[in-house]
């Protein structure tokens, strides 16, 4: 089910009534109920795969608590190994064998070999990269004693399938989740109302500005070769809204409604455009996965207490294995080495530590003329590595610079006045309710009831003005 | 809980309220909604040439012209109307009202691609369909009429289009915008009698059938474009054997005609849309086509 769809607006009120009204008095009963609306939510996009998720589910709780009852580290080892096998097994089956049986099948035939590789015809699982994230992101916790094994299935299904971070997360932590999920929830108004300011702004952020710069990305990417270099500045840079409007528009729809549920999740998104150095960028972007891979890959290959090289491979090593988690193209591998490549001067010089305050400009009205220097230029960098990560294949993504670079002639991309006219109200009201939560979060603003209430009102007006109605999928899922 | 409601009841109700004010708003600043309005609430009205078209036709031709030459009349046409919309209009206007001799019917060329049916236009659906149905979301005005936010909003930045005035359901805008486009180098085919028997012209020949069973005159034109879509074709009688009836279509569109009739740098108003000077121009040939 699509948060921008139809169903979810039956959903979603449905689940509110049943959770506060029906099953509140009974946290059993809740969680049961938010467990099968969960399994709903999700079966209502392939029922089939519904069970390779309770599978998934089933195996992470079941090696927790063999992990938890071993007496001998060898024992415990090997629970642990199997859960990680398995896991990262159904991953690779169904995200990336056809991509690396494929890749090796080419790499051969450079060589003058040719073999005929069986590929897999399977639809990748919705949301599997993020649940299988959150299984292993628990075992690994049990593992090194961190946390203790769950032994309640109901409460352990629902940490690993709530629905409104199932299928792109935010990619939670069982030290932050479980414990909200196994204690009785109280209705709070003001996190309710700040929950429904939330979904409102994801939704005018997904279905205003994602989809409709989706159109113009669309367009030029099915045949970037015959457009001219302004057409193709306009669609990376349009691409560059469209996916962080998709992505953190789910997001905030998912922390909204969760926060409506009483449940806070983890910040996925902190105004990554404006950050003023790669390092900056990723502490803002995807802050969930970024984090996810410090703590259970970049830290255990040793993190920056290493040799300067060792230092330099691991920080490679998580950039490209980000890239490749986002999807089995080689395109993809390429945006998280050029991250990687971005963010290593910084690293090696000692600025990638710069910047590390939680709230851009806090305290602060306007950035000063350097900061907006930077932000351009980190801009710029971030957009040219996004041109990798939305071609469909690494040549199509040089010759898209190429052809910017030379100045290339071809098709330019033409709007109509009203076409104009209503991506500037869109972006009018981006950039305007984006310094609206951006001074409400550095405390620059106190808002009243009355700009909770009209700013939503607007919101909710521009959607159904300017909101493509498509049913457009999140970029996020394919992930 | 109670705060919580109270917030998202007064959003709802205020976001209602938004959608009353809008569509109490629209007749009073949207042309194709007032005259719709207008058009809608005619009784017994001795009109003796009714105008049915789309955009095209809205802007392109002048009915005080047509009253004084062929007797009173009014322009029914709406923005994006499909057949099925003008056969909904005219079965209305038939119910409600004394017949008229004639009834013009203006269409897009057959050579270039628009609605012809299966979508009634929303101004119509919202006034001939019974209201607001509510059945879906899709029906919330500010949805509905969504495209009239920046139509009007152009308007008001536009002096040209301020100063527009609807007459007899004509919309006359004075504004210029010149057809610089030059004809297609290759010969267009012509679309044969066959054509205009299918591809979603089956309401035309519905209104062909209404005419003739109340003894009313039809006639059907194709509205002049940009001199890129014009064509080499002559007028095209077809016969509908599943009607048993015949239609002439005349062809505004043919090059030589409009070379003839309208000046590019003068006549237009924006892409294939007729402007005041242009509208009285191919009203006079409508005019005198009819006379022949």
């Amino acid at each position: 089910m699509l948060f921008n769809s139809l169903n979810f607006l039956y959903f979603f009120p449905v689940v509110f009534v049943l959770y506060w009204f029906a099953t509140n008095k009974n946290l059993k009963a809740q969680n049961i109920m938010l467990l099968a609306a969960s399994y709903y939510f999700y079966a209502c996009w392939d029922v089939r795969f519904l069970f390779l998720l309770i599978f998934s589910t089933a195996l992470d709780f079941f090696t927790g608590l063999k992990m938890e009852n071993c007496n001998t580290t060898k024992k415990k080892r090997f629970w642990f190994w199997l859960s990680v096998i398995i896991n990262l097994g159904f991953l690779g089956i169904f995200k990336y064998y056809n991509f690396f049986v494929s890749s090796f099948a080419e790499a051969l035939a450079h060589t003058g070999f040719s073999i005929n590789v069986w590929t897999l015809k399977v639809i990748l699982p919705v949301g599997i990269s993020f649940y299988t994230f959150h299984g292993l992101s628990y075992v690994i916790d049990i593992y090194k004693g961190k946390i203790k094994a769950e032994r309640n299935f109901v409460d352990y299904s629902l940490f690993v399938s709530y629905f409104p971070l199932l299928v792109a997360g935010p990619i939670e932590r069982a030290t932050h989740l479980l414990p909200q999920i196994k204690v009785q929830r109280k209705f709070e108004a003001e996190k309710a109302i700040r929950g429904i300011e939330l979904m409102i702004w994801g939704f005018f952020k997904k279905v205003v500005i994602a989809d409709s710069m989706s159109i113009i990305v669309n367009k030029v990417y099915a045949d970037p070769a015959s457009y001219g270099s302004k057409g193709l500045i306009i669609a990376a840079v349009a691409f560059s809204f469209q996916i962080y409007c998709d992505f953190s528009g789910y997001s905030d729809i998912a922390i909204g409604c969760s926060k409506i549920l009483g449940i806070d999740l983890l910040q996925n998104f902190n105004f990554p455009y404006l950050s003023r150095n790669i390092a900056e960028f990723w502490r803002r972007w995807h802050i969930s996965l970024s984090s996810w891979f410090r703590d259970y890959l970049y830290i255990p290959l040793g993190g920056s207490k290493l040799s300067m090289i060792l230092n330099i491979r691991n920080v490679f090593i998580i950039f490209v294995v980000s890239g490749i988690w986002h999807g089995a193209n080689w395109t993809f591998v390429i945006w998280g080495a050029i991250h990687a490549l971005l963010f290593i001067p910084s690293f090696v010089m000692g600025s990638n530590k710069k910047y590390k305050q939680d709230l851009v400009y806090e305290g602060k009205l306007l950035p000063s003329v350097k900061d907006i220097v930077m932000i351009a230029v980190t801009f710029f960098f971030v957009t040219l590595a996004w041109i990798f990560f939305r071609a469909e294949s690494v040549s199509q993504a040089f010759s898209f610079i190429t052809r910017i670079a030379i100045n290339a002639p071809g098709k330019s991309l033409t709007f109509e006045n009203t076409e104009l006219m209503a991506y500037a109200f869109s972006f009018a009201a981006l950039f305007l309710c984006s310094i609206y939560w951006l001074y409400r979060k550095t405390k620059l603003l106190q808002p009243s009831r009355f700009s909770q209430f009209s700013i939503s009102l607007l919101l909710l007006i521009l959607i159904t003005l300017f909101g493509q109605f498509s049913k457009q999928s999140f970029i996020y899922f394919q992930f | 809980m109670k705060k919580f409601l109270l917030f998202f009841s007064g959003l709802l109700l205020a976001f209602a309220f938004t959608n009353w004010l809008y569509v109490l708003m629209l007749p009073t600043i949207d042309w194709d909604f007032g005259k719709t309005k207008e058009a809608y609430k005619f009784t017994n009205q001795q009109l003796e040439v009714l105008v049915l078209g789309n955009s095209t036709a809205m802007d392109g031709i002048n009915t005080e012209m047509l009253s004084e030459t062929l007797g009173p009349s009014y322009n029914f046409a709406v923005g994006g109307a499909s057949l099925e919309t003008n056969f909904i209009q005219l079965q209305y206007y038939l119910e409600q009202n004394a017949l008229p001799k004639k009834v013009l019917v203006f269409l897009s060329s057959a050579h270039i691609s628009y609605v012809k049916a299966k979508e009634v236009n929303p101004i119509i659906d919202y006034y001939y369909t019974d209201s607001i149905k509510w059945v879906s979301l899709k029906d919330i005005p500010l949805f509905k009429f969504r495209w009239l936010f920046l139509e009007n909003i152009k308007k008001l930045l536009s002096a040209n289009h301020r100063s527009a005035k609807v007459i007899k359901g004509q919309l006359s805008i004075k504004s210029i915008v010149q057809d610089d486009t030059k004809p297609k180098a290759t010969t267009v085919a012509c679309k044969d009698a066959n054509f205009y028997n299918n591809d979603g012209y089956d309401y035309l020949w519905r209104m062909a059938s209404l005419c003739k069973q109340k003894g009313i005159a039809i006639e059907v034109f194709e509205m002049p474009c940009w001199k890129e879509v014009q064509n080499d074709c002559a007028d095209v009688k077809v016969y509908n054997p599943n009607v048993n009836d015949s239609l002439l279509i005349r062809n505004i569109n043919n090059a030589s005609l409009c070379d003839t009739l309208l000046n590019p740098t003068k006549d237009w108003l924006s892409r294939n849309h007729l402007n005041y000077y242009g509208a009285i121009k191919v009203t006079r040939k409508v005019a005198q086509l009819l006379a022949q």
